[in-house]
């Protein structure tokens, strides 16, 4: 009884690390460049607007 | 929030905020609004209304731009269908129709508007180098929408 | 008292299922109209029997982005609402049963108009083009359907709250409701311009139109339509996805948040789609953009929480390093890797979003053929290859079959065959647009116009993408009659994923219906009413009805 509720707090904790320490950085690395995709395609069309007639 | 969820969306945010800026600033402050003419007509009268009385090109005075190119359009037409503009004149465009809603589109430019029954669409362009541009229809009008075209010629100085 | 099962009742599976079967029917008419639309774009085909493009492309938006996507939504929510706040009443499955006969009958209707040639008017049906008035009357009872059918989803989720005091509605429960709220508030707008003004007009009760407002009233409704396809596909993404994959939700709060961002910021932004036209001040129009960009918002949130929900799981199974979290994913099941497709068209199909919402870069791109590649890569790839992923397991589960080893690996192919098709179409269409190839157009050089000679070959890639596509639609359907009718008999699964067990019970505030609808009218009204009494107060004389087809 004791192991099964030891074995809980430590599948609680793994989650609760997971979710609030550094675990994602591969996320934030995916959305970052994301981000460096949106501006550059962004950047591509305002450039494309400013040299038309 | 998680902490990397935090620095995404400032970041997300912070380029979203980036962009209004610059469309803001070159819209309110350079001049570079999307065609937005207030101006009305009566549908059933363009033939009869100036300037759509005598559409075409016209050389103008004491104003902002060098040209003015009045164009009508109908199913399936403009009017005129074809005009020849100096290299390098600065045209104000101003399109009405005179049945359903048209597009006004100079492929390979920012001249691109939509034309209502009832509203005058405007445009100012400046043409720098000599060649040739499609004008067509890109809002459906009917059965005739894909042929609906005219051309524009910009010439060099004689 | 409601409690959720994980089998949906076999009644309300009837009434579902009824919605997909006509879902399933609009994909085969309307893909078999899109192949034909490519060909004849190549320049090589003609249609026969003097079929005209246009009847053909109104049937195409028509049943698929009216019919297709409203029948799915709705038959979706209620399993979603029987699967988790538990089985329906036999009041409320009546109600849907209502909802889907009252569609039913309005759609046969408009159909019936299209295919006589009376309502070659485009699914925008934009005035002063005149269809049949039978034409805006069925798509009336559309939208009457589905008004009854989101009462009941909304009467099912006051029932489970009344029984639940204190709790928070179901996680996709709650969505559903947030969808169906943001339907009813967003139909208003194309509600009143069909029966105040297209459908006197087109019945001869009066002789004009207020072309501006009618075109205001119908994109105040067409932005939000987007986003009430959009939503059940993060339905799926955020709730059933991470159970998919084994894994678990990374935040119920966030969910629910981004879900209200939706709902308050999808209608007040309509003027994006009339950024070129005269008679609206461009003021209204840059505030009108602003709130545009503010809808990106929850996407962007959407965006991070599916990476780490991914990351999560794979970290959990052992993965290392920055994307080591990829390999664990379950790649070999449909029910994944079909929706994921659809999210990774995301990233282009939303970065070509912000671009035609950017005031006046939209002239760079208005009305050309890039604006018809962004919305296949949107709706025709995110959303429908999301509802095919769901329906992969849906459709079995309400049948009482399963998802065979066999489908499984068809839908596989199913999915990546679109995403062949669509590289292609989209990616042609884009760049044509880019030089200035409109939409909505039927085969032309436009007298031999050089410009306009250089726009054939990327039709002629549309028509090599298209007919990939509709070869992977023929593969889905294949899938779909194989689930409804002759895959074995079992018990397929429902997913539902749970939030972790530590996260905290999302708060109350999400459920404050008075507080989220009034500040959506308030945003409405704030966008809207000065430049809408403009329209009427310096209208011109209206507009007469035209059948130029």
């Amino acid at each position: 009884m004791a192991k099964a509720a030891l074995q809980n707090d430590t599948e609680k904790k793994k989650w609760k690390d997971a979710e609030e320490s550094g675990n994602l950085k591969g996320t934030l690395v995916a959305v970052m460049t994301m981000g460096v995709l949106i501006i550059a395609a962004w950047l591509g069309v305002f450039q494309l607007f400013l040299n038309r007639p | 929030m998680h902490k990397y969820e935090k620095i995404w969306l400032v970041f997300g945010i912070g380029a979203l905020i980036f962009f209004l800026s610059v469309i803001g600033v070159s819209a309110f402050y350079l001049g570079n609004q999307p065609p937005s003419c207030l101006a009305t007509i009566d549908p059933d009268k363009v033939d009869q209304t100036a300037p759509f009385n005598e559409p075409g090109l016209k050389k103008v005075e004491g104003k902002d731009w060098d040209y003015e190119l009045v164009y009508v359009a109908q199913a399936f037409s403009y009017t005129p269908n074809e005009v020849e503009i100096p290299k390098g004149a600065k045209v104000k465009f101003i399109v009405t129709t005179k049945d359903v809603i048209h597009g006004f589109e100079v492929a390979g430019t920012n001249v691109n508007m939509m034309v209502e029954p009832g509203y005058i669409s405007e445009k100012v362009a400046t043409f720098d180098k000599p060649g040739e541009y499609l004008v067509l229809c890109n809002e459906y009008c009917g059965a005739g929408h894909h042929m609906m075209y005219s051309k524009i010629k910009v010439v060099e100085n004689q | 008292m409601s409690k959720a099962l994980t089998k949906i009742d076999r009644k309300d599976a009837k009434m579902v299922m009824a919605h997909l079967y006509v879902a399933f029917v609009s994909l085969a008419i309307g893909g078999l109209c899109g192949l034909l639309q490519v060909l004849v774009r190549s320049g090589k085909v003609q249609l026969p029997a003097g079929i005209s493009y246009y009847q053909i492309l109104t049937v195409h938006g028509v049943i698929l982005a009216l019919v297709l996507t409203t029948f799915f939504i709705i038959g979706f929510q209620f399993a979603a609402i029987s699967r988790t706040a538990g089985t329906l009443s036999n009041g409320i499955r009546k109600t849907g049963w209502a909802g889907f006969w009252t569609m039913l009958i309005g759609t046969v209707l408009a159909a019936t108009m299209i295919l006589l040639n009376e309502a070659s008017v485009l699914y925008t049906f934009y005035a002063p083009l005149q269809a049949h008035f039978l034409f805006y009357l069925g798509l009336t009872l559309v939208v009457v359907g589905s008004w009854i059918s989101c009462a009941g989803m909304v009467a099912a989720y006051v029932k489970w709250r009344k029984a639940n005091p204190g709790k928070p509605g179901p996680l996709l429960t709650f969505m559903s409701v947030v969808n169906a709220v943001l339907w009813f508030i967003a139909t208003l707008g194309v509600a009143a311009t069909v029966l105040f003004q297209l459908l006197p007009w087109s019945m001869g009760l009066v002789d004009r139109v207020n072309v501006a407002v009618s075109r205001t009233l119908f994109w105040y409704f067409g932005h939000p339509l987007v986003y009430f396809w959009l939503l059940p596909a993060y339905m799926c993404w955020y709730v059933i996805i991470p159970k998919v994959i084994g894994g678990k939700m990374f935040s119920d709060t966030m969910a629910r948040l981004a879900f209200i961002l939706f709902l308050i910021f999808s209608i007040p932004v309509g003027f994006h789609h009339q950024l070129v036209e005269p008679g609206i001040d461009p003021a209204w129009k840059f505030i009108q953009v602003i709130l545009t960009f503010m809808v990106a918002i929850p996407s962007l949130m959407t965006a991070f929480a599916m990476f780490a929900t991914f990351e999560l799981y794979g970290r959990s199974q052992g993965a290392k390093g920055l994307f080591g979290w990829v390999k664990k994913l379950p790649w070999n099941d449909a029910r994944f890797t079909v929706p994921f497709i659809g999210m990774l068209a995301f990233i282009p199909g939303g970065i070509g979003g912000l671009i035609n919402a950017s005031h006046q870069l939209n002239a760079v791109v208005h009305n050309t053929i890039w604006v018809t590649g962004h919305f296949h890569l949107t709706i025709a790839t995110t959303v429908i290859l999301t509802y095919f992923g769901v329906a992969y397991w849906l459709v079995p589960h309400l049948t009482g079959r399963v998802l065979t080893k066999k489908m499984n690996r068809l839908a596989i192919i199913q999915g990546v065959t679109w995403a062949v098709g669509m590289t292609f179409m989209s990616g042609a269409m884009h760049a044509e647009g880019l030089l200035g190839g409109p939409r909505r157009s039927a085969f032309s050089t436009y007298g031999d116009a050089p410009q306009a000679l250089e726009w054939i070959p990327y039709q002629i890639a549309q028509a090599v993408g298209g007919a990939i596509l509709f070869l992977s639609i023929i593969l889905c359907l294949i899938i779909f009659i194989n689930l409804a009718f002759f895959a074995p008999k079992g018990e397929e699964e429902f997913p539902v994923s749970e939030a972790s067990e530590h996260a905290a019970q999302p708060s109350p505030v999400f459920e404050n219906w008075k507080l989220w609808v009034g500040i959506t009218a308030a945003l409405i009204l704030f966008a809207y009413t000065i430049p809408f009494i403009d329209m009427i107060q310096n209208a011109p004389p209206g507009a007469k009805g035209f059948k130029l087809w």
